[in-house]
Parts: structure tokens; C-alpha cells; sequence
């Protein structure tokens, strides 16, 4: 039979093995206690063969990939160490130990066997409210300076064993967790999702036999692998460079660079390598990335950019390489705190856009808003007398593409979480939203736009301790080829008030009293193109929509609009000449 | 006399159900998306004609539209304003601040229905405690109507933040508008969704608006053509997406209820057949040009989901989430995919075959209808396999040519693969069913139920094409081909109940009977008033309640039926059972100590019709079985098989047959594989069975 056959047979099989990713991931949602799984859908869930591939991935966050293959590793490369039996879990957060990307990020793994032997293995992740630690939340907040402040650390261990919850290992997690109940529910549905995929992977493996399964899987393999080498010939082959920087690591006020030079190479079969080379030493506050983290933010960027419909597998990595020092920002080593590790993510795929926009300048975009702005609410209700912990993750800008402007107030890259409802934040924690708006001229000018910048204002009903973490508060995202930066972010704490206080990009523990006002607001994306070749009616027409303002219109597009909302066609001509001819004359 | 009218996107299907005989008289034309309101009264004139009825005799009109579902998909809708609590103008904009599609860097949100400058924001806020922090300010409200006014907008929406527990603050804002704008041009968020979560309660006012005009439009122009034809006496309802119907009057003011009407009344139709054959589990299975739909029926009820994405996209096994408009509103539960026998069968980037979700609709069409279609297709691989063919695709209506199958198939996929056409077309079918298995899994197992346990039931165009495979692919060893499987849409229309629902978020826990009893009275209250605007009589009154209901730390519900319209003690724990089981079943666990919240409450009011009487064939078929042995080959993945094949309109109660065998009839064929036996039940229905277990 050739292999071409197989490629009808492998797609049935790949079907198949992709829907029981979804089932286990619609089962995880749909039954988990905490709104951070359940309104955000912030888990994933995945499939490996037995010897640690990835098969299938259902995810809604790409950077968990990360963590479910670094567990994957440490449980893969020594199976019997784990002594592992039917009806056996492993549960793991520790970065350092287990293969985790941060600490509130919990997976589990669950061999399957089939006919005595392990015939693949399910994993899901999902993301915990809290982890223990210094502070509600400290596990995300990123101000931590070692990992140890941010929460309980789980080496790979057996929660379950034969079916059965390890109570004592249960123990010892939840009681140092807040929020125990909600974290006990969120674990449980965890197993349950895993239960499911069991069920349906047998049924899988008595329809075909195991062999089959294992030539469909090297098939599908070969089908991902195949399909990006494909991809990458098309690219121009060499190295190209960039460097970006991040605003500061919460311990100090310096800059961190983080630099990447990329090769696409042609030569024997196509591949790209990534040297991170010249990237800052890894910090003392909690954006460290290790090295799983790494691996998610540059297949996620190797996926956007080059083949956005393609299955990600074990084949999908193979022409992929990837080098970063040691103990180095994208690498970090124990006890590097990691907590707010998902900046640094974002930050690395904004440079590999960068880097990318020379070989591939219709496949990229300019720089987004490059964080994933986590704030953290903890405290006691007023009245029930219980903890609380709100996490809320903003969106922001993403950055203009070649052709298209980026979209306005939305998650970008390497996370998709959903915002919780503000109705149904103010109906769980004593919290008032009293703004949730796109923000105005956030987003930079250019031929392309780049998208608007989200601003929430939160008010504390009762005293309270705010924790966060972001970045792009002081480095604002880039614009390419004569396209603007988007407009940085902040927190304000009672904002428009004459005791309005600015508050750094990562913070852990500060006190909030009763009726203060955060206001959150993200950065907007970098532009492309010069902002004189944008087309004047669209840039009216982001003026009629409140998306610019017309001193912005003016200054930044050279379009003069009237009061009466038209543009002033003659004055916009000379004014956009001159500045043409200005530009032409700067060095 | 009943009368139903299905507008699809390529046929418009009628039944006429003669009552006093019990007859079904059938006739399907083509559809035309401009002007919807043409074929349906040609098909009206048409099948009068055809069953010798005069125009006095038709009185009772049920019509499944797909006018709501197009419009938005067009972008044809009416230019919305948008009022919204002071602060929140982006409520739409941002949505859930999430993109439709994670990899792809350029794939936008759909645009907002409202332009960003036709949102109003208002000076005034209610808290989650019910309370009134700020109230409306009217100077400054009216000033944001009358701002709108001069945009020029069409209708107006109006959703403010906790309006489901403090509706007066929009009832202020509709009254004040309402002297702006005509009435029915006004929607509030508390009267079209008085649920919480405001993005979805406003996204569904927003739709409501945005499509009213349209709505609003299309029925007065049935009603001047039927006024043309003097039939005014007639009376219409129109379907509506939670499985009953609406008066027109009510379709106008909730014309975001009309979504997805057609698929709705299949699965409605197998809902009403399912219990007439005493089938506890059914998956009611819909394939048509461009898509697969399937629901689920259990012991004969429907089942029902809050929310729903209008105009979103297809991947291979469902709807991409985020890629279209939310609407909330009780929908039977349905869940698609983009296979159909129109999908396009194509090759990508890494050398996989992948079927669909783009389809070649009805224009042009899979290439064997000889208008210019230049890919391959699912009905393409069945005229390959030679189990479509031209003498009986469409009653013979449509010509095909089987040799421009052959020469897409050949030159698209045999050629790059290397592959006799025969294989190339039982690739494309497998492919295309793994895609339909997913949803049909989604909906049984992803809701804690085995697909083992069901029957699948078979209906539109392809459907029954695709049954029995797909039944072996996932265990099923009962398959129901109804009767008229071709037009059962339009059956289940004639099936439909007048129904309306409503809905209050009260957010209580479990335990507080009183509250819990008062808010059912209040809903109780709404629906009295329904049933005299609609002039249903005391005795015909009938009431169903459910709660949605969740574990107090969760922020997804499940939907359970109440025992009584008036709750003891008693009750609540059986509601409390109802609900771990259901837990259970869903999710496979529940929490006995943990305390249940509920979070809506939902009243339906229904008044019941007189359903049809299925055909009884005993009485009239009696052609001799001999005629139909007349033997053709089809292509199986085992081979070439010498399959028996059968005229459906001479089988007679009880005939029995064994696989491989292809049952055709005017809108449709039947395939029936090896291993499967066949019988043909006293209204019709063939019933296919498995008579060899798989080892």
C-alpha cells in the first residue's frame, strides 16, 4: 500500500484522535468550579504516543503546550521509575522539576494501556486561581524574586492511583492553596476529563489494531512535517536578527533586551533554527521563562507565521531547533521565579515577528501589545466572611499585518483567554467595573493600523490586595517600515483624581482601600507602513467610529478633518506633502 | 387542513396534510434567496392544485424560514443605534476580547452590527445587589436618543448593565424612544433576554434589531400576496428555533427567535416519529447540501441549549467558536459541521485529503450537475461509486453526468495520489463521515451519553446516503429512514406546537422555596397574559418549568425540569437529584455537599396542536414485491457488490430485505450495507438493523 493511501486512512484515524482532544477539553470546561477554567477556558488537553510524541492537541492557550510536553519528557524518559499501572495519574506544576511553565498551571498525565502496554499517554493543564505563595495569586503576579515565593511546587507524583485519589497527596497540595474548595472541584474535573479520553482511546485501539495506530501516527507525523518544510521553502533562506526589550523585571528599573537571530535554512531539507544568543541573563523578578515556556512561544510563532492550518504534532517539531544560553531570560534555572513568565512569552514572539518581517513581511505582524496583563483582586467578602481571588487577564492592540489593520482590544498570541462577564465578576467579589473601553489613538499609525488598547477601571468595595503582572508600561510595541508604535500601557490607581498614583508594571501584595480605583489599561499594536500612505477615508472613518482622535488624524496621518466630519481634502494634500517631504529628508 | 412551507437555501419544501383523510401531499421547487416570499406562494397555489383543495380549505400555515439566519450572514440588516450603560460602549467591540482563530494572524472578528458611533452611552447604574447606585439621568438620555435619531438609524437597542434584575431603567429608555422611533423599531435587552452576562444579552438585542425590519418586511409581504390570492383567511405561524411556533405578530417582536427555524423542525419531527415507534434515544440526523446537523431525542423530548452562534464559520467538526454573533435564546440543541453533498473534496498543504467545509452550494453545484462545477464533491464520489445516479436524483428532475465526476475526481485527487477514481471516492466518503461522526459524537458523548444506546435517524437529501456507515462507524445497530425523508424538515413542521418562552435570572440558592415559587408565579403571570393574547383557552394551557442550575462555585449551568409549577419541599430534592444525575451524566461526577445555586428560571407556554396522522400503508400499497428485484453494482470498501435495489413507493408494510441493498425514492436514496437487514414498519419507515455483530 502506498503512502499516499495511508494519507486517507492516517487523515480518518488523526480525526478521530482529534475529536477525543476536544471531548476531553469541552468535558474539562464544562465541569470545572473555578471561572478561570470555566469562563476563561483557560486548559488544554492533549494525546502523546507512548514514547513522549505529541499526537493531538486540543488547546485554547498555545503556550500549555509547553508544560504537557515537558511533563510528557520527564515522565516519557523514565517510565518505569513512575512504576505506572492502569488507572494511575501523575499530577506536576514545578517548572523546575516537572516540566511546568509556571506554577498556577497544573497538568496531569495519564497513561493508557492497551493489551498490557502503555499505548499513549493524556495529558490536561489547566490553569489554578491559586497556587499558595506569597499573596492571593502570587503563583501570576511575577513579582516574586525566587520561586519559592510563588507558591507550593509539585514534582510529577501520583494523585490517582488504580482510580483512586491519592488523599494524602491531595492533602498536602490543597492545604496550601487558598481557595481550597474551588481548587478541589477544579482537580476533579481534571481526572474526569482524563476518564473520558481513557474510554474513548480504547475504543479507539480495539476498532484498529495497535500497529495501525502506530503507522497512522508516524504517518501523521510525516504529514505535519512535511507540510512545514514545504512552508519554509518558500521563505527566502539566511539569518535575520532582532532585539526588543522588555520595560524592567519588578526589581529594578533596567531594561532587559531579549535578541534572537533566526535561520531558515534550504540545504538538505528545509528548517529553521532560533539562537537566542544575547538575550539579558535570566532576572531576579518573575519573567524568567524556562525552557518548555520557550518551546511554546516559538512553535506557536513557527505556526502563525508559516502554516496556520496545520496540525501541531511531534513532525510539526522536527524541523524546528532551538538554542538559548543557559540561565538566561528564555532558559532560567531553580530557583528563577517564573510567575509572570507570560510577558516574556508574548515578548519572544514579538521578536520573532520582528526578526521574521525581513524574510516573510506579508506573513508577520508588527509588534502587539506584548503581554498578557494579569491583575489579581484577593481578599476576604464582607459579608460571607471567605477568601476571594480575581484574576482577570487584558487584552490589548495587536499589531497591523501587511494588508490589515490589527484588531482592537483582543488576546494575542500565545494566549486567548475569554474576559470574565462583568456582571458576573461584580455578582462573585466585592468589585465594581466602572469602565471597560477601547482606548483612543492607542493604536499606531500607520498604512495598516495597529489595534486599540483595552482600559478596565476596577473598583475595590472592600479593603483589598491588588498583585499584577504586564509589561509595554514603558517600551511601547514597534511599528514596521515607517509604521508607528502603539501607545504604551499603566495602572493608575484613582485615576483623573488629583491622588492619582501610578503603579509599576509588576506588583505583588499592595493594599487597596475601599473605594479606590484601579484602571488597568493595556498597550495598543504597532502600525505598518507609513501613516501618510494610509488611505484618507480610513483614517475619517476611524476618526467618525471615536478610534482616533482628529488632533491624532492631523498630526499622525497629516488628514485634516473639518468639524463638520469631512475632510478637508486641499489642506490634507499639502499637509500630507510636506510631511512627505520631511520624512524624505530625515537621515 | 395543515400546510407547511421549508424555505432552504436551494428548495423550498411543502406538505399539505389533508386531515380529514390523513394524506401528505409533497412538492419541492427551487428556492430564491431574493425574494423568498415568491416560491412560497407558488408552492402554496401548487400543491392546492395538486391535491384538488380549494383556496377556502387552506387555514392552518406553518412556515420554516431561513430569512433571519441569511440577513446576518449577507450582512443585509437594518443600521442598529445602541444604548449602553455609561462606561461600556465596547461591550460589542471587545466581546469576550478573544480572536476566532488562534494560529491564523489574519483572521479578524466579524464587525460589530452597530457601528462604534452609534452607541449611546447612559448616566446611570444598578449593582449586582439590585440596587440603584445612579439614577437614570433623562436629560441626558434623551439627548443620546435624539443624537441617534439624526444618524439615522433604523431600530434601536437598548441593553444596560444588571438590567434582569432592574428593567425599569431601560423601560424608561424604550418609553422615551419609543416617541422617536416606530414601536416595533425598539428592543430592550430585559423584554429579548432578561439573562445575565451582558455581552450576550446585548449581542442578542442587537441581533433582534438588526434583523426586525427584514422580518417585519417579509411578513407583510406573505401577507399582501396572500391578499392578492384572497387568502386572508389563513393563518400563519412560523417556526421558531426553540422547536415550537409563533404567531407573526410575535415573530416580529422576537424575530431573534427565528434562527435556524428549518433544522429546528426536523429534529422536531423525529421528536414526534421517535415516540410513535417507541425509540427511547434517537440522534436525529440531517444531511443536506452544504451541511450535517444532528440533535438528540430522549424518550421522545427534545433537547435544548441557551446559546448560539449566528453567522459563524465551519471548521471540520463544528462551528468555530467566536467566529460569529451570540444569541441566547432557548434553542433546540444542534450541533453541524460543513459536510454535506456539496462538500469540496481538497488536498492540502501537508498531502491529506480533506473534505469540506467549503462547499459548491447549489451554483454550480458538485460537478456531476453539469453547471460548471469544477471540483469534486461528496455527491460527485457517490455517482463514481454508483450510488447516485441520474435516472433518480430528484425524481430524474436534474440531469447528472456521471463523466464529469470522473473527470474532477480523476484530475483533483487520482492524479496527485496516484489512485484509481473508485478509491479516491471511498476516501472522500470516509473523510467526510469521520467529520460527521465528531459532531455526532459531540452531542452523545460530550453530554454523557453513549452513542451505543441510540438510533440513528436519517433524513434530508444525503442523510440516508450516509446512514448505515456512518451507524457502523460508531456502533449504532438501528437505523430509521422515515418516511419522505427528503422534505421531513417540512414534516416536523407540521408537528410543531404554538410555544413561547420565558426567562428570569433570580440567583438563589436551591433551598429558598418561597423565592423560588414566587418567581415561578411571576413567569406564571407573564405566561397567562401570553395565552390571552393569543386566545388559547384555559383547559389547552399547558406550562413547563426548568431551572438552570449549577453547583454555587460554577459558572456554567445545567438545564433541569421542574416537577411542579408549585415546588414543596419535597420537590426540591428531587430537583436536587435531578440535577447530581445530571451532573453526573454530563461530567461524570457530582458533589453531594456542595450547595446548588439557581441561576434562570425558564417557563415555556405552550398550546397544543393536533398532530398529523402518520400514513398506514396496509391500507393502500399492495404491488407485488417481484417488480422491484431488479439488481445494479455499487462500490463498498469490501468491493464491488451486486446490491438489490428498490423503489421506495412500492414497498409494502412488513417487506423485508437484506444489505447490500439502495432503497430510492423521489428526494432521496437509501444505502444499506452488507451485514444489515431491512423492514419496512406499517407507516413507512424502513428500519435498518444489524445482523452481524462485529467482532
Amino acid at each position: 500500500m502506498s503512502l499516499k493511501i495511508d494519507a486517507i486512512t492516517s487523515e480518518v484515524v488523526l480525526n478521530t484522535f482529534q475529536s477525543i482532544a476536544e471531548e476531553m477539553n469541552v468535558a474539562l470546561i464544562c465541569s470545572a468550579y473555578s471561572t478561570n477554567i470555566k469562563e476563561r477556558k483557560d486548559c488544554s488537553c492533549a494525546i502523546f504516543d507512548p514514547t513522549g510524541h505529541l499526537i493531538s492537541l486540543a488547546e485554547n492557550i498555545p503556550v500549555h503546550l509547553g508544560s504537557m510536553q515537558g511533563l510528557m519528557n520527564e515522565v516519557g524518559c523514565n517510565p518505569v521509575k513512575w512504576k505506572l499501572h492502569p488507572g494511575d495519574i501523575l499530577i506536576a506544576n514545578d517548572p523546575y522539576r516537572g516540566g511546568g511553565s509556571h506554577l498556577p498551571d497544573i497538568t496531569l498525565i495519564m497513561p493508557v494501556f492497551y493489551a498490557g502496554k502503555i499505548a499513549a499517554f493524556l495529558t490536561n493543564i489547566a490553569h489554578w486561581a491559586d497556587i499558595g505563595g506569597c499573596a492571593p495569586g502570587a503563583g501570576t503576579a511575577g513579582a516574586s524574586t525566587e520561586i519559592y515565593q510563588e507558591g507550593i511546587r509539585i514534582p510529577p507524583i501520583q494523585i490517582v492511583h488504580n482510580y483512586t485519589p491519592q488523599n494524602n497527596v491531595l492533602e498536602i497540595i490543597l492545604s496550601n492553596i487558598r481557595g481550597r474548595q474551588e481548587r478541589e472541584g477544579d482537580l476533579r474535573a481534571q481526572i474526569s476529563s482524563l476518564y473520558l479520553g481513557e474510554r474513548r482511546l480504547n475504543e479507539l485501539f480495539k476498532e484498529y489494531q495497535a500497529k495501525t495506530i502506530t503507522r497512522v501516527t508516524e504517518e501523521v507525523f510525516h504529514y505535519s512535517e512535511r507540510w512545514l518544510r514545504k512552508a519554509l521553502r518558500k521563505a527566502p533562506a539566511g539569518t535575520y536578527r532582532f532585539t526588543d526589550i522588555m520595560d524592567d523585571d519588578g526589581t529594578s528599573e533596567e531594561h532587559i533586551p531579549i535578541e534572537v537571530s533566526i535561520t531558515i535554512s534550504h540545504q538538505n531539507r528545509p528548517s529553521i533554527s532560533f539562537d537566542f544568543s544575547g538575550t539579558a541573563p535570566q532576572a531576579r523578578g518573575g519573567i524568567n521563562m524556562v525552557k518548555q515556556a520557550l518551546l511554546a512561544s516559538v512553535l506557536y510563532s513557527v505556526r502563525a507565521i508559516f502554516a496556520p492550518k496545520i496540525y501541531i504534532n511531534a513532525g510539526f517539531q522536527r524541523p524546528i531547533k532551538i538554542k538559548a544560553p543557559q540561565k538566561s531570560l528564555v532558559n532560567a534555572s531553580e530557583p528563577s521565579a517564573v510567575g509572570g513568565r507570560t510577558d516574556t512569552c508574548q515578548r519572544v514572539v514579538d521578536v520573532i515577528m520582528g526578526a521574521l518581517a525581513q524574510a516573510v513581511p506579508d506573513k508577520i505582524t508588527a509588534a502587539s501589545n506584548g503581554a498578557t496583563t494579569a491583575i489579581i483582586f484577593g481578599g476576604t467578602q464582607r459579608l460571607s466572611g471567605s477568601d476571594f481571588i480575581c484574576i482577570e487577564a487584558l487584552g490589548g492592540g495587536m499589531g497591523a499585518s501587511y494588508s490589515k489593520d490589527g484588531m482592537d482590544g483582543v488576546q494575542v498570541h500565545i494566549t486567548n483567554t475569554s474576559n470574565l462577564p462583568i456582571e458576573a465578576l461584580e455578582m462573585e467579589y466585592p468589585l465594581r467595573v466602572l469602565r471597560y473601553e477601547l482606548i483612543k489613538d492607542s493604536g499606531g499609525a500607520g498604512q495598516f493600523r495597529g489595534g486599540l488598547a483595552i482600559r478596565k477601571d476596577i473598583q475595590a468595595l472592600v479593603p483589598m490586595i491588588f498583585s499584577a503582572h504586564a509589561d509595554r508600561h514603558t517600551v511601547s510595541p514597534w511599528g514596521l517600515w515607517g509604521g508607528k508604535g502603539g501607545k504604551s500601557g499603566q495602572f493608575l490607581l484613582n485615576p483623573g483624581k488629583s491622588q492619582a498614583q501610578r503603579i509599576s508594571s509588576k506588583v505583588s501584595g499592595i493594599t487597596i482601600e475601599k473605594d479606590n480605583v484601579l484602571s488597568a489599561q493595556t498597550a495598543g499594536g504597532g502600525g505598518i507602513g507609513s501613516p501618510l500612505e494610509r488611505e484618507k477615508e480610513k483614517v475619517l472613518e476611524d476618526y467618525l467610529l471615536g478610534k482616533i482622535s482628529r488632533r491624532h488624524a492631523l498630526k499622525e496621518y497629516g488628514v485634516v478633518i473639518k468639524r463638520s466630519g469631512k475632510i478637508n481634502q486641499a489642506v490634507t494634500e499639502s499637509s500630507r506633502k510636506k510631511k512627505k517631504e520631511l520624512e524624505r529628508d530625515k537621515p | 387542513m395543515n400546510i407547511a412551507i421549508d424555505t432552504g437555501g436551494t428548495f423550498t419544501d411543502i406538505i399539505l396534510y389533508d386531515m380529514k383523510k390523513s394524506i401528505f401531499w409533497t412538492d419541492k421547487i427551487p428556492s430564491n434567496p431574493e425574494n423568498p416570499e415568491n416560491p412560497f406562494i407558488d408552492g402554496l397555489i401548487r400543491i392546492l392544485k395538486l391535491s384538488g383543495h380549494s383556496k377556502n380549505e387552506a387555514n392552518n400555515l406553518i412556515h420554516g424560514t431561513t430569512i433571519v439566519t441569511n440577513s446576518i450572514i449577507e450582512g443585509n440588516v437594518a443600521k442598529v443605534g445602541l444604548l449602553v450603560t455609561e462606561g461600556f460602549r465596547d461591550l460589542l467591540e471587545i466581546g469576550r476580547q478573544q480572536r476566532p482563530d488562534l494560529y491564523d494572524l489574519k483572521k479578524g472578528r466579524k464587525a460589530s452590527l452597530v457601528r462604534r458611533d452609534l452607541v449611546g452611552e447612559i448616566r446611570e447604574r444598578v449593582s449586582s445587589n439590585k440596587k440603584v447606585i445612579l439614577p437614570l439621568d433623562k436629560k441626558q438620555s434623551l439627548a443620546q436618543i435624539k443624537t441617534l435619531k439624526k444618524k439615522n438609524i433604523d431600530t434601536l437597542a437598548i441593553s444596560l448593565l444588571f438590567s434582569f434584575y432592574h428593567p425599569i431603567h431601560e423601560r424608561i429608555l424604550e418609553k422615551l424612544a419609543q416617541k422617536m422611533f416606530d414601536k416595533r423599531h425598539v428592543f430592550i435587552s430585559s423584554r429579548i433576554s432578561p439573562e445575565f452576562r451582558e455581552f450576550e444579552r446585548t449581542s442578542t438585542t442587537v441581533i433582534a434589531a438588526a434583523v426586525a425590519p427584514k422580518v417585519v418586511n417579509y411578513i407583510s409581504s406573505i401577507r399582501t400576496k396572500l391578499s392578492a390570492q384572497v387568502m386572508d383567511h389563513v393563518r400563519m405561524r412560523i417556526m421558531h428555533s426553540g422547536g415550537g411556533t409563533l404567531e407573526t405578530i410575535e415573530a416580529e417582536e422576537r424575530p431573534h427567535a427565528l434562527i435556524e427555524s428549518g433544522p429546528a423542525a426536523g429534529v422536531v419531527g423525529a421528536a414526534y416519529l421517535s415516540k410513535k415507534l417507541n425509540l427511547n434515544q434517537v440522534l436525529a440526523f440531517d444531511m443536506g447540501g452544504t451541511t450535517a446537523k444532528v440533535g438528540m431525542v430522549l424518550k421522545g423530548k427534545l433537547q435544548y441549549s441557551q446559546e448560539y452562534e449566528v453567522g459563524g464559520e465551519f471548521h471540520h467538526a463544528g462551528r468555530q467558536r467566536g467566529s460569529g454573533y451570540p444569541v441566547r435564546s432557548p434553542m433546540i440543541d444542534i450541533v453541524e459541521c460543513g459536510a454535506g453533498a456539496g462538500s469540496i473534496a481538497w488536498i492540502d498543504e501537508g498531502g491529506h485529503l480533506k473534505v469540506g467545509p467549503q462547499s459548491a452550494g447549489a451554483d454550480p453545484g458538485p460537478a456531476c450537475y453539469g453547471k460548471g462545477g469544477e471540483n469534486p464533491t461528496v455527491a460527485d464520489a457517490h455517482v463514481i461509486l454508483g450510488r447516485l445516479r441520474k435516472e433518480n436524483f430528484l425524481g430524474g428532475k436534474l440531469p447528472i453526468y456521471p463523466d464529469l465526476s470522473e473527470k474532477v475526481i480523476k484530475r483533483n485527487i487520482c492524479v496527485p495520489f496516484n489512485i484509481k477514481p473508485v478509491k479516491a471516492a471511498l476516501g472522500i466518503l470516509s473523510i467526510a463521515n469521520t467529520n460527521m461522526l465528531r459532531i455526532l459524537r459531540l452531542i452523545s458523548i460530550a453530554r454523557g451519553y453513549d452513542p451505543r444506546d441510540f438510533a440513528l435517524m436519517a433524513y434530508g437529501g444525503a442523510g440516508p446516503l450516509h446512514a448505515t456507515e456512518l451507524a457502523e462507524m460508531i456502533s449504532i445497530n438501528h437505523v430509521v429512514i422515515p418516511f419522505m425523508p427528503g422534505l421531513f424538515s417540512s414534516f416536523g413542521l407540521l408537528c410543531t406546537e404554538l410555544s413561547t418562552d420565558f426567562v428570569e435570572t433570580i440567583m438563589i440558592p436551591i433551598t429558598r422555596i418561597g423565592s423560588f415559587n414566587k418567581a415561578i408565579t411571576r413567569l406564571k403571570k407573564k405566561a397567562d397574559v401570553w395565552f390571552e393574547q393569543n386566545g388559547v383557552i384555559i383547559k389547552a394551557r399547558k406550562m413547563e418549568v426548568r431551572a438552570d442550575l449549577r453547583y454555587s462555585h460554577q459558572n456554567h449551568e445545567l438545564n433541569i425540569s421542574l416537577p411542579h409549577l408549585s415546588l414543596t419541599k419535597n420537590d426540591i430534592q428531587i430537583i436536587q437529584k435531578r440535577f447530581h444525575k445530571a451532573h453526573t451524566k454530563a461530567y461524570g461526577h457530582y458533589a453531594p455537599d456542595d450547595k446548588i445555586q439557581i441561576v434562570n428560571l425558564r417557563l415555556r407556554a405552550i398550546k397544543h396542536y393536533t398532530k398529523p396522522r402518520l400514513p398506514n400503508l396496509d391500507a393502500k400499497s399492495k404491488l407485488p414485491v417481484a417488480k422491484n428485484a431488479k439488481t445494479r453494482l455499487v462500490w463498498f470498501k469490501e468491493g464491488r457488490l451486486a446490491c438489490q435495489v428498490f423503489k421506495r413507493s412500492t414497498l409494502t408494510s412488513g417487506f423485508r430485505g437484506t444489505g447490500p441493498a439502495v432503497i430510492e425514492e423521489k428526494e432521496s436514496t437509501t444505502l444499506i450495507r452488507i451485514g444489515w437487514d431491512f423492514q419496512v414498519d406499517r407507516f413507512g419507515n424502513l428500519h435498518i438493523r444489524r445482523h452481524i455483530q462485529k467482532v
